[in-house]
């Protein structure tokens, strides 16, 4: 227990202190207008499939959207969802026995004279020398697990691609230094000893102590959250056009995922590189992503630009998952959960797959007629049978649409659906 | 120390818990010194309440819980725990945990149990859910006739059906087995559980089930709660208090609206600072905290925190902070927490 | 929170048996064709040799006779006219007097021809031990004079090598089965309490095994049968010899034990269970050594072959069983020298038998092995 001091004896103990800053009101973000940036990624109508001993699994059924240069496209979802094997679809890096099926994935590829290339990622041979040079250089990736032996493009570039490749044990002869200083030099053109300082002050950034000792130990003698930290320094080490990030910080702690997301939004700031940000925290994305992708079974449910995702969703599963995760400062007696689970899928529902677990499910409609996916709003994109847009255009369908009742289009409270 | 005396409805007092675990090197393995993953905390848990303990990777909130029921022999310090089994009179007697005998101690477990995070590694792959279920009730040679009835209800007041008694863990979710690790924590009637981390390892949506559940049964089981957790908006939505836990000291405990509104630790600030929040509109001020979180086998001199305080002063370096009580229920361990002007979440 | 009432469709269930561990195992195993030839395989060979040695067999094991080294007796088709028969036959040897070389030889004598019948009557023995029969899986008619069916040809006192293969069998592989099991309990609880309780325990522990490990192999053996006295019955000198292997062994399957404790040790279910109050009796022998138990059996399996090697090994060299029992080892001992080989061959014979065996076992164990992990954790 403290002592109590005399007044005086406080005051001439009395330190001086940074004053913090108490904002008084809430500080408003402005929404990016990114419109106008020209398209980097275009990803039309992939199909992904797993052929397993039961029959073909469809991963990701016709899954479409756009990444534009300095834009941010969150990709949301629970486990299951697609959201992963459609990163790794990018990357042509699908594991065994998973395929693209169909669609295109087209990489407008900014050259050095202000050009565009386009190719279509998903046409390049898996292992050829073509995809390479874009893997790591141009589209950088960063794992969940870091730098476990499946993940073979953990670092970048061509040279070490094929290091990787062909004899993982190579891999470990190179230092942290050496990988990023290789990828800064090709990057920016700088001298070996410049690109070092560059190589130096990213380690430091990501949050690791002791940088300058650091760039020249091996990945293996790092604690497994740094390598995770070693690892997006490395990938952003090369200032990648486009920057997939699947769970990067799941696994962190939340003052350096605190880090992590800074640095990620100061490298997009410095270099106008794009981000696919893939997680399930509504948090981080929320925070990272300009527009956001909502996958459930495979499919996209949802997709809108970030402030409009959160204040007026249009599918009941992101109305049901805004409505479960528990907010600070919001204390309520029980959290609105989503009702039953995620189907087999080999045995999904008839109708629209969300119907059983959906709260505003319209009987003899939603488990009927699949729904469409339709621009219900202006740029904002769901499938959901609620909307009008959403309905297919055959005569049984409309037919049935006007059946008792007319559709609401609009996506109902879930107060409004307690009533229904 | 004495029994604790005034508030009557508390639980659990713990007082000065220390566990270090010793480094040894060398050919004959010498004691070359200790993590010092929990350093003397205290604090305390009431009837039906939820005392949330939060921190990061390393803080050492899980190795604690675990010392707490003596799964872990702790190196120093009570655990106070006010027993109905041990009691004479039914009314619940004050024992010291750590200073139980063996057949003592096995007695107590059945006031006291615990859920694990893993929901695969929790539960025994070779057991079917009836022996998983019963188990506890085997060792306190409490199985008759009326046992199979019993744990039918347990398992359908977690939300599964009799026919599961049967399967194997492998054949059920992730949501679903931690269930039934639930259901096992249930089986002996407790009055405390120490959830360690219980819905980490689940989705988003099956969280928001389990957490529910979770308060739920504390209602229908008369049941308190110590929940560790790392991720504070979880912890925020179930605990009634909070204890904020950085390398093995507690450095903040109060309730939890006003731990989040009103934070005394400059720890506690920029922690809530990092978390992401769900609202895209609000522009993050973020208090970052340089460097890495320090090492418990070779803390930092004084106050722990100091190499990462953005308040820190030439007193902060030298002496260590006394957790004391600041405010009324407001804990914290700081030398300047009647001075410094931190700011909270606010809505 | 339901709108429409029922709306919630229940998954249909596919699986309605419930699947432990074990069944789950089973049918990876099954998928495996090698591994179940390897079974098959090694279940044959116990059957034949530990189980019914004496049927299988047509003659016992020490029977002499006066046909000394002679050469396998080949199975023909034919009949008395020298047509295709479906009967199997053999044809009788005659011996003869090889002047150069100063040895006896034997040659075929096509004139005597005699007939293999099968569930003949032969030489009496005890079925199981203790049901006296007489019946053969097949052999010559007992009743024909001079008749002799030796497939593999004799040893130099005459003794038929096949059924001493068979005979032999059964003394190896209840070598190496009952070797193995000795193994597996000393090991296995040696090395539980040691990875269990730590400390002092483990520490000494440890060192015997190391000390175990480390020692030559070879003059411990020999050490050890030195001191078998001369004198005592061949059932006590085998079973001495079994002791004595698993013995040098239970070492190495101590340690695989206590690694595979320490990592469970730290796994939920065990701390599961220690926080409602079990003992460490209930945690080692209801949870953790269960756990391990996959291994142990894959090792074991695995070690089974090594075992009969090693016996083989040793009576090989005069160290182990040596005659009047019969094992692999000691069939081996009287080929020993070059002449031997040269004028009788055929006394070779077991050694693709011992080697068919240990494949067996090592698909068998493989397969296991492979089986024993099916989830993956998962």
């Amino acid at each position: 227990m403290a002592s109590p001091n005399s007044k005086s004896e406080v005051e001439a103990n009395k330190p001086v202190i940074p004053k913090t800053k108490k904002p008084k009101a809430k500080r408003e973000r402005v929404p990016n207008d990114l419109s106008k940036n020209p398209v980097l990624l275009e990803v039309d109508d992939i199909q992904i499939q797993f052929a397993v001993r039961d029959g073909i699994v469809r991963a990701v059924d016709k899954m479409s959207f756009v990444v534009r240069r300095g834009q941010t496209v969150g990709i949301i979802g629970e486990s299951g969802c697609g959201k992963s094997v459609t990163s790794r679809a990018i990357m042509n890096m699908i594991p065994k026995p998973g395929k693209i099926a169909g669609g295109k994935i087209l990489f407008h590829m900014p050259e050095a004279d202000g050009s565009v290339t386009q190719v279509n990622l998903v046409e390049l041979e898996p292992d050829g020398n073509e995809i390479r040079k874009i893997r790591g250089a141009r589209i950088a990736m960063i794992f969940q697990e870091p730098m476990s032996s499946l993940t073979p493009v953990y670092s970048a570039g061509f040279h070490i691609g094929e290091a990787i490749k062909l004899h993982k044990g190579r891999v470990k002869r190179r230092t942290i230094g050496n990988e990023m200083i290789e990828n800064i030099q090709d990057a920016k053109g700088l001298e070996e000893d410049e690109a070092r300082e560059v190589a130096i002050g990213m380690l430091r950034k990501v949050g690791l102590p002791k940088p300058e000792q650091r760039v020249d130990a091996y990945p293996h003698h790092l604690s497994g959250g740094q390598r995770q930290r070693v690892m997006i320094a490395i990938a952003l080490s090369c200032y990648p056009d486009l920057l997939i990030a699947d769970e990067p910080t799941t696994a962190l702690d939340v003052s350096i995922e605190a880090q992590i997301l800074e640095l990620m939004q100061e490298l997009k700031r410095d270099t106008g590189m794009a981000i696919i940000f893939i997680t399930h925290n509504l948090g981080v994305v929320a925070e990272m992503a300009d527009e956001i992708v909502v996958m459930y079974l495979g499919k996209e449910v949802e997709k809108v630009n970030t402030i409009e995702l959160f204040e007026q969703p249009q599918h009941p599963y992101t109305q049901a998952l805004l409505n479960s995760i528990p907010r600070i400062g919001k204390k309520v007696d029980k959290l609105a959960t989503i009702e039953g689970m995620v189907p087999d899928p080999f045995n999904l529902p008839s109708g629209c797959v969300f119907h059983p677990r959906c709260a505003h499910m319209m009987p003899g409609k939603c488990d009927v007629v699949v729904p469409e996916y339709a621009e219900i709003m202006p740029k904002h994109w769901t499938r959901c049978l609620l909307h009008d847009v959403s309905w297919p255009d055959n005569a049984e369908a409309q037919a049935l649409k006007n059946k008792d009742g007319s559709i609401p289009n609009r996506l109902p409270s879930l107060e409004e659906a307690h009533h229904a | 120390m004495p029994k604790p005396e005034g508030t009557t409805d508390v639980i659990l007092d713990v007082q000065g818990l220390k566990k270090y675990f010793p480094i040894k090197a060398g050919f004959l393995r010498q004691t070359v010194g200790n993590v010092k993953a929990v350093d003397d905390i205290s604090f305390f848990v009431r009837e039906r309440e939820t005392l949330g303990l939060v921190g990061e990777s390393g803080c050492g909130k899980t190795t604690a819980g675990r010392t707490l029921l003596n799964l872990y022999e702790p190196t120093g310090g009570e655990v106070w725990f006010k027993s109905d089994t041990l009691s004479n009179n039914g009314q619940g007697d004050w024992v010291n945990l750590n200073e139980l005998d063996k057949q003592e101690l096995k007695r107590v477990r059945q006031d006291i149990s615990m859920i694990f995070q893993d929901p695969i590694g929790s539960l025994n792959p070779r057991m079917t859910v009836y022996d998983i279920l019963t188990e506890p009730m085997q060792v306190h040679n409490k199985v008759d006739s009326a046992t199979e009835g019993y744990i039918i209800d347990l398992l359908e007041r977690v939300g599964l059906r009799p026919e599961h008694i049967r399967r194997y863990p492998h054949e059920f979710s992730g949501g679903q087995r931690q269930r039934i690790g639930i259901a096992r924590s249930l089986a002996l009637n407790p009055q405390l559980i120490i959830c360690d981390e219980p819905v980490s390892a689940l989705d988003v949506s099956i969280q928001a089930q389990t957490l529910n559940l979770l308060n739920e049964l504390k209602d229908q089981f008369d049941l308190a709660y110590v929940f560790v957790a790392h991720d504070l908006s979880v912890v925020q939505h179930i605990s009634d208090r909070i204890a904020v836990m950085y390398v093995g000291k507690m450095v903040e405990m109060a309730d939890s609206l006003e731990l989040y509104s009103n934070p005394l630790h400059p720890y506690t600030e920029a922690l809530m600072s990092s978390i992401p929040l769900p609202d895209p509109r609000r522009e993050k001020e973020r208090i970052l905290m340089p460097g890495d979180v320090a090492d418990p086998s070779n803390p930092p001199s004084g106050c722990y925190f100091h190499p990462r305080c953005r308040y820190a002063q030439d007193r902060c370096k030298t002496e260590l902070p006394a957790f004391r009580e600041v405010e009324p229920g407001h804990w914290t361990a700081c030398h300047f927490a009647e001075e410094l002007d931190l700011q909270g979440i606010e809505d | 929170m339901a709108a429409v009432a029922g709306k919630f469709r229940k998954p249909k269930e596919t699986k309605q048996v419930s699947q432990s561990y074990w069944s789950l195992v089973w049918w990876k195993f099954k998928k495996n064709r090698l591994a179940v030839v390897g079974g098959i395989i090694v279940l044959l060979y116990y059957l034949i040799c530990m189980i019914l040695p004496g049927f299988f067999a047509p003659y016992p094991a020490n029977a002499e006779s006066r046909f000394l080294q002679a050469p396998p007796q080949r199975v023909r088709f034919v009949n008395a006219e020298g047509n295709f028969s479906l009967r199997p036959s053999v044809f009788g040897l005659e011996s003869e007097m090889d002047m150069a070389l100063r040895k006896r030889t034997w040659v075929v004598d096509p004139e005597q021809r005699y007939p293999l019948y099968f569930l003949v009557q032969g030489e009496p023995y005890k079925a199981l031990g203790f049901i006296p029969t007489n019946l053969h899986l097949f052999g010559v008619d007992q009743a024909t004079e001079g008749a002799t069916g030796f497939l593999f040809g004799t040893d130099r006192l005459g003794r038929d090598v096949f059924s001493r293969i068979i005979y032999g069998g059964r003394i190896s592989l209840t070598i190496g089965l009952v070797g193995v099991i000795m193994t597996l309990t000393l090991g296995t609880v040696l090395g539980a309490i040691s990875g269990f309780y730590g400390g002092t325990v483990d520490l000494i522990i440890q060192r015997m095994t190391e000390f175990l490990t480390a020692f030559p192999d070879l003059p411990l053996f020999m050490a050890l049968s030195a001191a078998i006295p001369v004198t005592w019955p061949s059932t006590r000198v085998f079973f001495m010899i079994t002791l004595i292997l698993a013995f040098i062994k239970w070492g190495g399957l101590a340690r695989q034990v206590r690694g595979l404790i320490l990592s469970s040790r730290e796994r939920e279910y065990v701390l599961a269970a220690k926080s409602f109050g079990a003992s460490d009796y209930r945690l080692l022998f209801k949870h953790l050594i269960p756990g391990t138990m996959s291994h142990v059996i894959v090792i074991s399996t695995l070690a089974i072959p090594g075992m009969i090697l090693a016996e083989t090994a040793l009576s090989f060299l005069g160290l182990g069983l040596v005659p009047p029992t019969v094992s692999w080892g000691v069939m081996l001992f009287e080929v020993n020298n070059v002449r031997t080989i040269h004028f009788a061959p055929w006394l070779l014979m077991v050694v693709p038998f011992i080697v068919l065996c240990v494949l067996a076992f090592n698909m068998l164990g493989d397969g296991l092995r492979d089986a024993m992990d099916p989830y993956g954790g998962k």
